[in-house]
């Protein structure tokens, strides 16, 4: 039985050239690695808070690993280096998590490894307009229930002569991965099992929807000029608050499902 | 091992309570739960914020009681958790989940505002749209608290009582609004049957501050939770394809029109008022640029109105320049359009605006022509023109761009050229042109000031205007007038006239001469007259003084009548007798005058009915038409587009208005309108008299020889040059538009084909060319950067870390 940090050493050197590839990748637009960060600065601070606990540490199997290894080393020539990246990433964090938590890693975790990956592009590409289109009806049912004759053309919100745009960077995907990465950290955190990590994805879903509707709608106050004056930082003010009342939501969520879990 | 049990033996066990014993609730709860939302309803109440600004979350007294009870619920419930106040525990889990379900709808109202005033805290505002949202998560906490104090008692009945109770108040409170909602949606129907009853119901019940809301776009009234379901879930109450949201201001302008019969516009716009009115500042005008008046725009008001003028009886012409200034006190800028009623047969011969102080004349075009021109400026550029095209019969619409925001003005001029009406050989009289219809208001006290001079003596009715002597030969009427007195019944100008002057020559500029003769005309034998009376609710009034102007009628006339109302009534064609006067007063006594009604049909109806009468007239009495409804539009146009013969038409509207029924042809624009000058009585009395009795007739036309003859003013002979286009475009619309324009234009004349528009550059003139959009200018809402996300997503997990830690320590 092998110590798992030493694994986790191996397994990253192992690796080596996915990540090198990885990092290649992310070099012209480090947000895209911003969930990989995340995810590993969460289960250093998870390990960290969890360090007083004596728990003995988790056996670490090396035949599974040494099996994704040999299948990594044996496909190397024809996969495609992001499925090279996507198991090196997934054999390299699922080590980690057992050296620094001491435990197999809940259902959650692969949801997790599956956003460090560089998928806003991807996620943009398929839910965008979708999303778009759904917030902007979404949006405007809202703002007809204040009693504006706004309609929706497209992705486009009319009101009179006034028109306001859902483009790509409206659409709420963004908004849906940061929403995804907290359901899926605290899941991770509060060690959930497979029925109650889905119903807290959707749950998760449906309220960032409702935050970038309450956002659009927010904002088309401000853009239609009836809240006077307003400066352009509360563009972004409102995003934040918004994506905060959706985080705040989730949060509450994951309580909920979790005394749940507890109950039963 | 001695020690510890030693120790232990001092300690004593009892059973741990499952439940944490409730916390008292301290005063924080009623200063969010009660005394803040109260103070937000009282500034509410008192100052109407939001309902000016935004949406009226408190339209009735009963729902400002409705939202005092959340607060009022949660003093009683903070008392009862304190050890006093009142006792009935269910009663107060009833008041409670009443409470609760009134703040939920509220919170849900304002969520799209809880961004913005959250963002506002920052900036010292916003506290206000917080208050729901406050006060529901203070029932929320209190209801448990509650809870826990009783928790051997079971409150889930009076409480869910009490959300069913909220949840039916909020709905009863939302019943006028929610007919009117369903009203709209019937009346908006195709089918006639449901149109009716909708119509009904809005005349009975309909909420008329929200239809007109409707009609500007903006309703700034949240929609309650009845209406939405007739909104949004109505298949219940209407069929899938009746189904019809009316939420474009032009059908919701038809409506209103087919509920009240006046335009929309007539009454003051909502929003005016309110100095934290904002939808005012961003009213959309949807009819920029665009060939209808359209809804009046807040802080847009005529600041002065001159009307000068000269009258020559001798050549029976008169001469009218109206100048007219606009201040725009909006914050963005705007259009200023009227529309004006000019003398019978007059034409627009001259116009001008200012730019940069300097007065510049207009260039004149093909209608087309001269509207693209406009569009490109005063659309797309934003800049200085002035368009005057006209509007059906002996009416012209002017409209100017833009008015400057901020207290901007902009100042024209129309030119009038109008002939003299004669009823005797030594009497003539012309009718003051007057605003009809208008997107702007009338600034305090305005009044328009009235200049004429004449060589021959002049006389007017009008209480304001003064006739005088000024010297030998020169003669004027001055004076400052009401809009009211100018246009609600057209003032008339009389003139002396000396005798001889019956023929005279004029000329403009180097163009052929124009002579004019005043000759007596017999009418020619027997007349058949249809009379189409306009069934909307504006008539009503009138119909005895037509009743009684039937007497004037000529014996030998055939007379035939239609009530322009749905299902239309009609009496068809007989000579006038007896027996025909009866049935004609019976069926216009019998007929119900409501609401406004689609005249077109009946318009239809009437001209086949005289194609085969060689001398027929036909005679629209009428209210304001400010809708062109679409299918009975297109009967009309087909009957005028096709039938072998068409008759006269004189129009005799009873109140001033737009008129958006008559189409846009040869045969209408030579519609002869009636101005409504007294009584109607009067009025159309003299109109059956020239039935059958003698007239006087002006003719001009271009002769070989002119020698002899004085020597006219030269407006003769643009009215002959108008009344020339109109008869080319009625012998061939098609192949003589060319030489109607070209003769239209040479003669600088407002016309059917014509137009006339000032811009500001040459280069503008020239420019022919539109230019799209850009998409780059349409404003976006983007997402926060990933990053802020990922912040605050770190800081709720962080938040968690904490409550977790937090209470195992407590554990």
């Amino acid at each position: 039985m092998m110590h798992p940090l030493l694994v986790f050493a191996l397994v990253s050197a192992a690796t080596w050239d996915a990540w090198r590839w990885y990092f290649a990748r992310v070099w012209s637009a480090p947000e895209e690695a911003a969930a990989l960060v995340l995810t590993v600065v969460f289960l250093g601070g998870v390990g960290l808070a969890r360090r007083s606990r004596s728990a003995q540490p988790c056996p670490l199997s090396l035949l599974p690993v040494a099996t994704v290894l040999a299948f990594y080393a044996a496909t190397h020539a024809v996969l495609p280096p992001i499925v090279r990246a996507a198991v090196a990433a997934s054999l390299t964090l699922f080590c980690l998590h057992v050296a620094v938590l001491r435990q197999r890693p809940p259902v959650a975790f692969w949801g997790l490894v599956a956003l460090a990956f560089p998928v806003l592009p991807s996620l943009q590409f398929v839910l965008g307009y979708p999303m778009r289109v759904v917030s902007a009806a979404l949006t405007v049912g809202l703002l007809q229930a204040h009693g504006l004759g706004v309609v929706r053309q497209g992705t486009f919100l009319v009101w009179g002569d006034e028109m306001v745009q859902f483009d790509a960077p409206c659409s709420g995907v963004n908004m849906l991965w940061a929403g995804l990465l907290l359901t899926l950290m605290g899941c991770v955190q509060l060690r959930l099992g497979i029925p109650k990590v889905m119903a807290a994805v959707a749950v998760a879903v449906a309220l960032v929807i409702a935050g970038n509707v309450v956002r659009a709608s927010s904002l088309f106050y401000v853009e239609a000029g009836l809240v006077p004056q307003a400066p352009g930082w509360w563009h972004d003010g409102i995003g934040i608050v918004a994506f905060a009342l959706s985080a705040t939501a989730i949060l509450w969520s994951l309580t909920r499902l979790h005394r749940g879990e507890a109950i039963h | 091992m001695s020690d510890l049990q030693s120790k232990m033996a001092g300690l004593k066990f009892k059973p741990v309570d499952e439940r944490v014993p409730p916390q008292a609730l301290g005063l924080w709860i009623v200063i969010l739960g009660v005394i803040y939302p109260i103070v937000v309803i009282g500034i509410e109440v008192a100052w109407r914020m939001c309902a000016e600004a935004l949406f009226d979350p408190m339209p009735t007294y009963g729902h400002v009681l409705a939202a005092t009870f959340v607060p009022v619920s949660n003093l009683l419930l903070w008392r009862h958790l304190q050890g006093g106040g009142w006792r009935r525990t269910n009663w107060l889990a009833f008041a409670n989940g009443a409470a609760v379900a009134i703040a939920a709808f509220y919170s849900l109202l304002f969520l799209p505002l809880v961004p913005i005033a959250l963002v506002g805290l920052v900036a010292g505002i916003g506290l206000l749209p917080l208050a729901p949202l406050v006060s529901f998560a203070c029932a929320l906490r209190l209801r448990r608290a509650f809870y826990a104090k009783h928790k051997d008692q079971a409150f889930n009945r009076p409480l869910i009582g009490g959300l069913f109770a909220g949840l039916a108040l909020l709905l009863v409170l939302d019943i006028p609004a929610a007919t009117t909602r369903l009203g709209i949606q019937w009346a908006a129907s195709s089918e006639p049957s449901q149109r009716a009853r909708g119509l009904t119901l809005l005349r009975t019940l309909g909420d008329d501050d929200l239809l007109l809301r409707l009609c500007y776009g903006a309703v700034a009234r949240p929609t309650g939770l009845l209406s939405a379901l007739v909104m949004f879930g109505g298949s219940s109450l209407l069929e899938p394809q009746h189904r019809q949201f009316a939420q474009s201001p032009a059908e919701a302008r038809e409506i209103y029109y087919r509920v009240h019969g006046v335009p929309f516009n007539a009454r003051p716009a909502p929003f005016e008022k309110g100095k934290w009115s904002r939808f005012a500042d961003v009213q959309f005008d949807t009819d920029h640029g665009g060939a209808q008046v359209g809804g009046r725009l807040k802080g847009l008001d005529i600041v002065s109105s001159r009307i000068d003028g000269s009258i020559s009886a001798e050549s029976a012409i008169a001469y009218l320049e109206w100048t007219v200034e606009f201040r725009n006190a909006a914050a963005i800028d705007r259009e200023a359009r009227l529309q004006l009623a000019l003398p019978p047969g007059g034409v627009v011969s001259r116009a001008t605006l200012w730019v940069n102080g300097e007065e510049r004349e207009a260039a004149y075009g093909g209608r087309g022509e001269v509207r693209a021109a406009y569009q490109r400026v005063a659309v797309q550029q934003r800049r200085d023109p002035l368009l005057v095209t006209t509007k059906g019969g002996d009416r012209v619409l002017a409209q100017a761009f833009p008015v400057p925001r901020n207290g901007g003005t902009i100042k024209f001029k129309i030119g009038i050229t109008a002939p003299l009406e004669m009823t005797e050989p030594s009497k003539a009289s012309v009718v003051l042109p007057a605003i009809i219809d208008r997107n702007f208001s009338f600034a305090p006290d305005m009044l328009h000031s009235v200049w004429i001079e004449s060589k021959q003596p002049l006389d007017a009715s009008v209480p304001g205007l003064a006739a005088s002597r000024i010297a030998s030969g020169l003669f004027r009427i001055a004076g400052a007038i009401d809009d009211r007195a100018l246009s609600r019944t057209r003032q008339t100008i009389r003139a002396a006239r000396g005798p001889g002057a019956d023929s005279l020559v004029a000329q403009l500029g180097e163009a052929e001469f124009v002579v004019q003769e005043i000759t007596r005309r017999k009418a020619e034998g027997p007349a058949a007259v249809m009379l189409v009376i306009d069934g909307s609710a504006r008539l009503g009034g009138s119909i005895p003084h037509l009743i009684a102007a039937l007497d004037a009628i000529p014996s030998t006339t055939r007379i035939g009548a239609i009530i322009a109302s749905e299902p239309g009534r009609q009496l068809p064609l007989a000579p006038w007798s007896e027996a025909h006067k009866r049935a004609l007063v019976g069926l216009l006594r019998s007929a119900y005058f409501v609401g406004g009604q689609d005249n077109a049909a009946s318009l239809a109806m009437a001209l086949q009915m005289l194609e085969t009468e060689p001398n027929s007239q036909l005679l629209w009495v009428h209210g304001p038409q400010p809708v062109s409804f679409r299918g009975s539009a297109a009967r009309l146009e087909q009957a005028t587009s096709r039938l072998s013969h068409l008759p006269e038409v004189t129009l005799y509207s009873v109140e001033p208005g737009p008129n958006e029924v008559l189409p846009d042809a040869p045969w209408a624009w030579s519609a002869r309108s009636l101005p409504r000058t007294d009584q109607p009585v009067p009025d159309l009395s003299a109109f059956f008299a020239r039935l059958a009795g003698q007239t006087l007739a002006i003719r001009r036309s271009q002769p070989q020889a002119v020698d002899g003859l004085p020597r006219g003013s030269d407006h003769v002979a643009r009215l002959w040059a108008n009344e020339r286009v109109l008869e080319l475009m009625r012998a061939n619309p098609v192949g003589n538009r060319d030489a109607a324009v070209s003769l239209a234009t040479q003669y600088r004349l407002v016309t059917p084909v014509s137009g006339a528009v000032v811009l500001e550059t040459k280069q503008q003139y020239d420019e022919s060319r539109l230019a799209p959009v850009s998409q780059a200018t349409v404003p976006t809402i983007p997402e926060p950067h990933e990053w802020v996300l990922a912040l605050i997503a770190c800081a709720a997990l962080a938040w968690l870390f904490w409550q977790r830690r937090h209470r195992s320590v407590v554990a």
